[in-house]
């Protein structure tokens, strides 16, 4: 492999709880999700209140090489309420992400 | 012909709109609504478009990230987002675990209408003249089937 070449970001997974994100990943990951995960929720949320649809229980953004989701476990879509959430540095199927975030809550 | 192509445009994108558990649809261009079948009042559909490119800007505020994609889940329904060049589709549907197979005929819509789009936004100068040169159809007869023409067919060779 040349030095050009660039690893893509393996699959990272984190667990949203009382309003804190946490992850084996390490904090600058950490960082970087928490960045995304508030930018993508907010504008859920926006995006609900635009079509009176109430707050978002999953939201994934996807570029051409990096996909970001999350997802509320059960019926929750408050902050607080526990969830998880995945980046990967490719653009996988989305609903196999979600598939990937919803199978953490076991 | 920005006249009958809009038709075209209207049809095909209804016809993705019987695609899976889709509710509703929007194309956008820029940030001006193309044709809009989302089951909501106009300012609502408005408001979706100016918040889905706000996001968009949001991501691509901090350097080169260029979203292409969002997708949200609420109770009942899903917002995907697509985006392609100037150009935005937005899909409602219901079942999560189609949003890949509606991700993939979205973009291929996209890709085939290129043309009709263009000449949807920009109509040439001769659309207005054929409109006015067509001819109107004649009364139904009376059994209710066209007219027929009282000479014999005319053929048209091909290579006149």
């Amino acid at each position: 492999m040349s030095d050009s070449e660039v690893l893509p970001l393996p699959l990272q997974l984190f667990t949203l709880k009382d309003g804190h994100v946490a992850s084996d990943s390490g904090q600058e990951a950490v960082n970087n999700y928490a960045a995304d995960f508030q930018g993508l929720r907010h504008f859920g949320l926006k995006i609900g209140e635009c079509l009176e649809l109430g707050p978002p229980w999953c939201g994934t953004l996807q570029e051409e090489d990096f996909t970001l989701n999350f997802a509320y476990f059960d019926a929750g879509t408050d902050a607080q309420d526990p969830g998880a959430g995945a980046l990967i540095g490719e653009r996988i199927p989305l609903f196999e992400l979600l598939t990937r975030v919803n199978s953490m809550e076991a | 012909m920005a006249a009958s192509i809009t038709p075209s445009l209207r049809s095909a994108l209804e016809r993705l709109k019987h695609a899976g558990s889709v509710n509703g649809m929007l194309l956008c261009w820029r940030r001006q609504i193309l044709i809009n079948l989302l089951p909501f009042e106009e300012f609502r559909s408005e408001r979706l478009l100016q918040s889905v490119h706000d996001a968009r800007a949001h991501f691509a505020s901090g350097g080169d990230r260029d979203v292409a994609t969002f997708w949200f889940g609420y109770e009942g329904v899903f917002v995907l987002a697509l985006f392609q060049g100037e150009h935005l589709l937005i899909t409602l549907h219901t079942h999560a675990s189609e949003v890949d197979f509606l991700r993939r005929v979205g973009l291929t819509f996209l890709d085939d209408t290129q043309l009709l789009v263009q000449a949807l936004l920009q109509p040439s100068p001769d659309d207005e003249t054929s409109r006015d040169e067509t001819q109107p159809l004649g009364e139904p007869g009376v059994d209710g089937l066209p007219p027929q023409s009282s000479g014999p067919t005319k053929v048209i060779p091909r290579h006149a």
